[in-house]
């Protein structure tokens, strides 16, 4: 699953030790200088970056999101982690949603508010906006590092393109993970409180989706998903005009 | 020159708001050097300011200002006992970090895996965490850590009193600290496994806050 075997990234993660994400302080205490290692070693993120393109592991991972892109890095499952890049395309709602891996977040460029949520009831397709209340209001800028447990509700509404996270997840310890608009996302067509399986581009505050694996994504869907040549182009022109490669 | 506390009207019932309010009060004042200067040197002459400074384990705390509303600026500074257990508080606050930093996690009591939905769903929070009876509920040994970071220099956030957190600081670390007014009688956590308090708050003497206040200039905080 990983890039060649040749490579200064390849001889990087050999010395990264395997990760267990079953507690988030401890996990944290090697993940975050892991990040910050790797965000502050130009050529390695530029490496990474070209890499991801041609590799045939890496590539199909690569996607382009309602709101956000993402380029798959580095990706070593039996080791416990795989790498990425989170990058706005979009403002974002404040939308609380759980993940289905525990894993720690770098920023890279820009800034956002991140909220955690106590909310009352389980968390899920019963929960309406109200039920969800913020307890912790962090402002995460760049060379802000967090990790997160995957039971952690939050939200980490990017405000716009530019903002751009380093993210090293664990494994997925659940199918699906909820997601509800606490503000509406404007356009036509806007989905009403019945969950969807796939990010709607409109909805309703309080709508509710569900993030769910590549595996249990239709061909269709996939298809739909993935990053094209010339978005991935776009990327790593403006990677290079913020200085991260 | 940062606005006085007097003149913002902070609703700490409204927890988003009062945050958003009291960050950006922090962010000024923490740019503002001269202004922090004046005010942690004012202390020596307000009696009422100099008594409520204390030496506690984890900080010693300068308090620069008590609004009748119970919002209250404090500085805190690093005692060089580094590690905090688990706790809550009976205020929600804001801290804006000025130098060192500390490790801080968000903990959560466990819940057994039948209480959660299929989609491993967090419970509700607050009325777990207290018994019947109003006294500790929750002991270390029931908390999961969620949310883990290094508060760095800069950093700024606000926290609800219902939140359990704790901190292992760096040496030399000072932060502003606004805290609004008592929310509720007793925090939940048990302070160790048998109960007994750890924290031991001491008053501090006016020698003592001057040899702060020269720590401070050390540290080039004021």
């Amino acid at each position: 699953m990983k890039a060649k075997t040749d490579s200064a990234a390849a001889a990087y993660f050999a010395g990264v030790p395997d990760l267990n994400w079953d507690d988030v302080s401890t996990v944290h205490a090697v993940s975050a200088p892991i990040l910050a290692d790797i965000a502050r070693n130009r050529a390695l993120m530029r490496e990474l970056v070209l890499g991801a393109h041609d590799h045939p592991a890496l590539w199909p991972k690569c996607e382009e999101g309602v709101v956000e892109d993402k380029i798959v890095l580095w990706d070593e499952p039996d080791r416990g982690f795989r790498l990425r890049l989170r990058m706005a395309t979009a403002s974002q709602e404040e939308m609380p949603h759980q993940h289905r891996f525990s894993f720690s977040n770098y920023v890279l460029r820009g800034e956002f508010i991140h909220r955690n949520y106590e909310v009352l009831g389980a968390f899920g397709e019963g929960t309406k906006p109200d039920d969800v209340g913020s307890v912790i209001v962090h402002e995460d800028i760049a060379g802000h590092c967090f990790t997160i447990n995957h039971a952690a509700v939050h939200s980490t509404p990017l405000p716009g393109l530019g903002t751009i996270n380093l993210v090293l997840r664990g494994p997925a310890v659940r199918d699906r993970a909820p997601v509800i608009f606490a503000a509406s996302r404007g356009g036509s067509n806007t989905h009403g409180p019945a969950p969807t399986l796939e990010e709607p581009e409109s909805a309703e505050r309080g709508h509710i989706f569900y993030r769910v694996g590549e595996k249990d994504e239709s061909a269709e869907r996939r298809a739909e998903r993935r990053m094209t040549d010339e978005t991935y182009a776009t990327w790593v022109a403006r990677l290079e005009e913020y200085g991260l490669i | 020159m940062s606005a006085t506390l007097t003149q913002i009207d902070i609703d700490w019932t409204d927890f988003e708001g009062a945050g958003r309010q009291t960050r950006q009060y922090l962010r000024d004042l923490a740019a503002d050097k001269s202004r922090l200067r004046e005010m942690v040197l004012a202390v020596q002459d307000d009696p009422k300011l100099l008594g409520m400074c204390e030496r506690r384990q984890l900080f010693d705390c300068i308090v620069l200002h008590d609004a009748e509303s119970g919002s209250r600026l404090e500085v805190h500074v690093s005692t060089g006992q580094r590690v905090d257990h688990p706790h809550d508080h009976c205020f929600s606050f804001s801290s804006f970090i000025l130098c060192g930093g500390y490790d801080h996690t968000w903990y959560k009591p466990a819940r057994p895996r039948d209480e959660q939905d299929g989609d491993g769903a967090t419970p509700e929070h607050g009325a777990q965490l207290r018994s019947d009876e109003g006294e500790p509920a929750t002991q270390q040994a029931d908390l999961v850590p969620y949310v883990t970071r290094f508060e760095q220099p800069g950093s700024c956030y606000s926290i609800h009193h219902s939140v359990i957190h704790a901190t292992a600081t760096a040496d030399d670390t000072v932060s502003l600290f606004l805290r609004g007014p008592q929310e509720k009688d007793a925090t939940t956590m048990q302070d160790s496994a048998d109960g007994t308090p750890q924290r031991e708050n001491k008053p501090m003497s006016v020698d003592y806050y001057r040899d702060l206040c020269a720590k401070l200039g050390h540290l080039e905080i004021i």
